[in-house]
């Protein structure tokens, strides 16, 4: 179980990276469109700040795990 | 008050604890019930203090719904959770009770802007970061509380009451909505009646403050206050000790976001989609949702009871598996029962038509309303607005088109019963978590610790699921399919769930309520 779960680490930091750089097409392409909305802009410019350290967040727990530090939490 | 011991001699049980717990979630209970009600009169709110031709007020309007719904939220639980983790459980969250009241009551008040122009939406949205950081920083303390008090072997039953009060301010907040909105007509409460529920919560606000002045301090954290081992720092111990964040993060991905999406989308995602997809009538959508939540919410205690049994983690994995495997289902189903492509009753139908000339435009408002009956006993009205201009030289607008569908018993009972499974998981998910945060943690840094996870999984992968699932089916739409894919917008909340029943399976151990046993 404790090599899954550091195998495991590496998926969690791809899945991170993945994240951030689909968070910052959409919002490059939503943002450049023509007539942007208000509702819209504020909707970028507050998920971008948000979820971008979230994922790094999840970056990070990807390489706790790599690391070994999740292997005997009951400890 | 008895007190009588289990593991530990500060631990209450019977009447003690139960007055404990009432006390701890009627205030819960009112600070969700406010936080509701102004997502639930935005609409109102928005015409009074929010016009749409004036551009900062919609900057301002939209900022009111995404910071005060996920990004003050935060913020409330490291102020107050620090404040909790150095002066107490008790102070911290009368505090927290009384800014949300206060903030509350004055929206009711502040005058439109009309009457005082651009300070109107400044007022409401400064008001509306108040609200949310008082709510950032209340379910924390509140769980933390009640948790401390409780035998460790009846954490999850215990907790449950807190937990159910999200849910049952949510009912409250429906309830006192409708009963305004249905004793003053529809007229005086768009006028003015939205404000009285936001005014009554005063009511409600001052009786909590009086029942959580009457309490005292958690008996765990008085204990370690007395043995000199509170935290002097606890945002430092929470999150720059590798031990503990690793633990937050945990906390995080492996549990509180996919519960957080499992909640907003049985409750709230649940009720945008009946509201904007499904087109069912306004109080209906309401109603439906009051049944689901009154035979749901006994569950949260069952839930947690449970937990305190087979341990929090496969029954919260089991929630968020269920929503991942019928979500679609469920919506599909949801929007069959509402549909209008039905065979009609051709002799129950009507079609009227008004014509309005203003006498000193020359403008006339044409409306034609359209009732359809259709065999399996729905029906649906369609409003058609078109204004035309009589100055020809100007741009003529676009008809409104607004439609209510109304259930025939049968598909509101299984509709009902549809919303009452999501709300089953929610309970799944939610019912169990406060006593997995708190045994997450060690006492001294326990409110601050849990309450970031906590509103990072709600306030953000929660509170966001009806924006990204709105902006996933508007994704799908193309000319030759205007509406888009209805059901598009559940991937959000499957992905993110999928994501964190994978990492709870293999890394959540089985059971916490022996994590910090040495502790006490």
């Amino acid at each position: 179980m404790n090599a899954v779960k550091k195998f495991s680490g590496i998926v969690w930091i791809l899945l991170s990276l993945a994240a951030i750089w689909f968070l910052f097409t959409r919002a490059g392409a939503e943002l450049s469109a023509a007539n942007v909305k208000p509702d819209k802009k504020i909707f970028w410019y507050s998920i971008l700040p948000v979820y971008v350290p979230l994922m790094l967040g999840l970056a990070l727990f990807g390489y706790y795990a790599l690391k070994g530090e999740y292997d005997r939490l009951e400890e | 008050m008895p007190t009588s011991s289990t593991h530990d001699s500060t631990v209450k049980t019977g009447w003690g604890l139960m007055s404990v717990i009432l006390a701890s979630s009627v205030g819960t209970l009112i600070e969700w019930y406010d936080f509701y009600i102004y997502g639930t009169l935005a609409p109102y709110i928005a015409k009074q203090f929010f016009p749409s031709d004036n551009i900062t007020a919609s900057y301002l309007a939209a900022l009111g719904t995404f910071a005060a719904g996920f990004i003050v939220r935060p913020f409330g639980a490291l102020f107050f959770g620090r404040l909790g983790d150095l002066i107490g459980r008790k102070y911290t969250f009368l505090v927290t009770l009384i800014l949300m009241g206060l903030s509350t009551f004055c929206i009711g008040l502040i005058p439109g802007y009309a009457q005082i122009g651009m300070f109107a939406p400044f007022l409401i949205l400064l008001l509306r970061l108040m609200q949310g950081l008082a709510l950032g920083g209340e379910y924390g303390g509140a769980a933390t509380y009640v948790a401390e008090h409780a035998p460790a072997n009846q954490r999850g039953f215990y907790t449950g009451f807190i937990q159910t009060t999200a849910t049952v301010g949510l009912l409250l907040s429906i309830v006192v909505i409708i009963g305004t909105k249905t004793y003053l007509g529809d007229e005086v409460f768009s006028d003015w009646g939205w404000r009285v529920p936001f005014i009554i919560s005063a009511v409600m606000i001052a009786i909590s403050i009086y029942i959580r002045l009457k309490m005292s301090e958690s008996p765990m954290f008085s204990k370690i206050k007395e043995s000199g081992k509170l935290s002097t720092n606890p945002l430092k111990e929470s999150f720059a000790n590798r031990a503990n964040l690793k633990m937050v993060l945990l906390a995080l991905f492996g549990a509180v976001a996919g519960q957080g999406v499992i909640w907003y989308t049985g409750q709230f995602y649940a009720m945008s989609f009946m509201d904007t997809i499904c087109k069912i009538e306004f109080n209906t959508v309401r109603w439906i949702l009051a049944i689901a939540i009154i035979f749901g919410t006994p569950f949260f205690l069952v839930f947690g009871a449970l937990s305190d049994k087979i341990g929090r983690k496969w029954i919260m994995m089991a929630g968020m598996l269920l929503g991942i495997l019928t979500y679609r289902p469920i919506y599909s189903k949801m929007l069959e029962l509402s549909s209008m492509k039905k065979t009609e009753i051709a002799e129950k139908g009507a079609v009227g038509t008004t014509v309005k000339v203003d006498a000193a435009t020359g403008d006339s408002t044409i409306v034609v309303t359209t009732v359809k009956a259709f065999v399996d006993g729905n029906t649906s009205k369609e409003v058609k607005t078109t204004k035309i201009l009589a100055d020809k030289s100007k741009e003529q607008k676009k008809p409104e088109v607004k439609t209510s569908v109304w259930l025939s018993s049968s598909n509101w009972w299984m509709m009902a019963f549809l919303v009452f499974l999501q709300i089953l998981y929610v309970t799944m998910v939610y019912g169990p978590i406060a006593a997995f945060l708190v045994e997450l943690f060690p006492t001294r840094i326990r409110y601050t610790s849990m309450s970031l996870p906590y509103h990072i999984g709600n306030g953000i992968f929660g509170g966001l699921v009806p924006y990204i699932a709105t902006f996933l089916v508007s994704t799908t739409i193309t000319a030759q399919n205007p509406t888009g894919d209805p059901l598009a917008g559940l991937f959000y909340p499957m992905i993110i769930a999928a994501v964190c029943l994978v990492i709870g399976s293999l890394f959540l151990p089985a059971r916490t309520d022996n994590l910090h046993n040495n502790e006490h």
